[in-house]
């Protein structure tokens, strides 16, 4: 019983769990016919010194560029890491790397269109952790990959982020 | 420890990454945010395309900006005769003259910028263009209605003596105009990113891209 109640401490000792909102910014000719979006979503992250890992998800909502009918949502998975190489007392600058996926749905009118894609995350962030709060605000770029992998199409859209947390 | 030390932890994390990666790029993906991203009408002076349609061939010139019905548009000369269009990044509009003939001479019914592409295309979008007015023949009206259906059936790759195009959309025309008789037109047209029209099927034949730039 001992055992696992140190075992479990010491598991939950870097867990973190929290929400994030934020503003991404299509790029690269999707811009011709979208805004900017808004995105809402949860992370979960385990951080042990300077090395966080995080599971993430989130949602975006791209609006059409005038008053039709037309939307791109995209709802995004992603495992990153990042390293804390500026590390204060109560706050550091990280950068990071991440993998994920991602399903699209583009709406028009009548018309709908439903993709899948993997993307990569290349993030830097401000991070204020005091007591059991984790806050974050930083600048997230995703890179889209769609395609066949030795031809792929990359479209990059990126993304200012913040991130609110409870550490356990 | 969960982790025995920072490398450790640091090789795990990347190590894991890079297996999602390899994983999720060895898997099957689409096409939405490249397609969201072309234009599939490109209109700008100079360009130019060249179908075959039968034996014949017809070609389209941008021939640059002018200004019809107070308007801003594009002229556009197919085989030397000239169209009218304007774009927008989020419909194109063509210039719709319709005439009747009447005794002595013929009569403007229709002179307006109909539209021809809602944009972008999205695969189901279905949408119309109408104008309705009435005509005076001596002492009778008729009614006179021009309807433009036009629906993004499919997303294709469409091969024709220019290339092979991916990501086309399928664009069903049904044209209908409604006045003492009824005439109902159908053609098809295939668009290509940054290309434009590379097929056109009418009740004519296949016009077919053989050239661009």
């Amino acid at each position: 019983m001992v055992n696992l109640t140190v075992i479990l401490t010491l598991l939950c000792s870097g867990l973190d769990i929290g929400g994030r909102v934020g503003i991404a910014f299509p790029t690269g000719g999707v811009n011709r016919t979208l805004r900017s979006g808004t995105t809402i979503g949860l992370q979960a992250g385990y951080s042990l010194n300077r090395h966080r890992l995080e599971l993430g998800y989130s949602y975006f909502t791209f609006p059409g560029q005038v008053s039709v009918p037309y939307e791109l949502r995209v709802h995004d998975v992603a495992l990153a890491y990042d390293y804390e190489f500026l590390h204060r007392m109560n706050w550091g600058i990280s950068a990071g790397a991440g993998a994920g996926y991602s399903i699209l749905q583009r709406s028009f009118n009548t018309g709908r269109e439903t993709g899948r894609t993997p993307d990569i995350h290349l993030a830097m962030k401000v991070i204020q952790h005091e007591g059991k709060s984790r806050v974050s605000a930083g600048l997230d770029n995703i890179i889209f990959m769609e395609g066949r992998a030795d031809r792929p199409l990359l479209t990059y859209i990126p993304m200012l982020r913040v991130e609110v947390g409870y550490a356990f | 420890m969960p982790f025995s030390g920072r490398k450790t932890g640091v090789m795990v994390a990347v190590s894991g990454l890079l297996l999602l990666l390899v994983g999720l790029i060895a898997g099957c993906s689409e096409r939405v945010l490249f397609r969201a991203g072309r234009n599939y009408f490109p209109l700008s002076a100079g360009r130019s395309w060249k179908y075959a349609l039968g034996n014949d061939t017809v070609y389209v010139e941008v021939r640059g900006d002018t200004a019809v019905l107070n308007r801003g548009c594009i002229q556009v000369d197919r085989n030397f005769a000239p169209e009218y269009y304007i774009t927008s990044p989020n419909e194109v509009r063509k210039l719709i003259v319709t005439t009747r003939p009447r005794p002595g001479g013929e009569d403007t019914v229709e002179f307006r910028f109909g539209l021809l592409y809602w944009l972008p295309p999205v695969l189901g979008n279905r949408y119309q263009d109408r104008f309705d007015t009435t005509l005076i023949s001596g002492p009778d009206t008729i009614a006179f209605t021009h309807l433009l259906d036009i629906r993004v059936g499919e997303i294709e790759t469409v091969t024709v003596p220019a290339g092979e195009f991916e990501d086309c959309y399928r664009l069903e025309f049904t044209e209908t105009i409604v006045s003492e008789d009824t005439t109902v037109i159908n053609w098809v047209e295939w668009l290509a990113p940054d290309v434009g029209v590379v097929k056109r099927s009418t009740g004519a034949g296949d016009e077919l891209l053989v050239e661009y730039r």
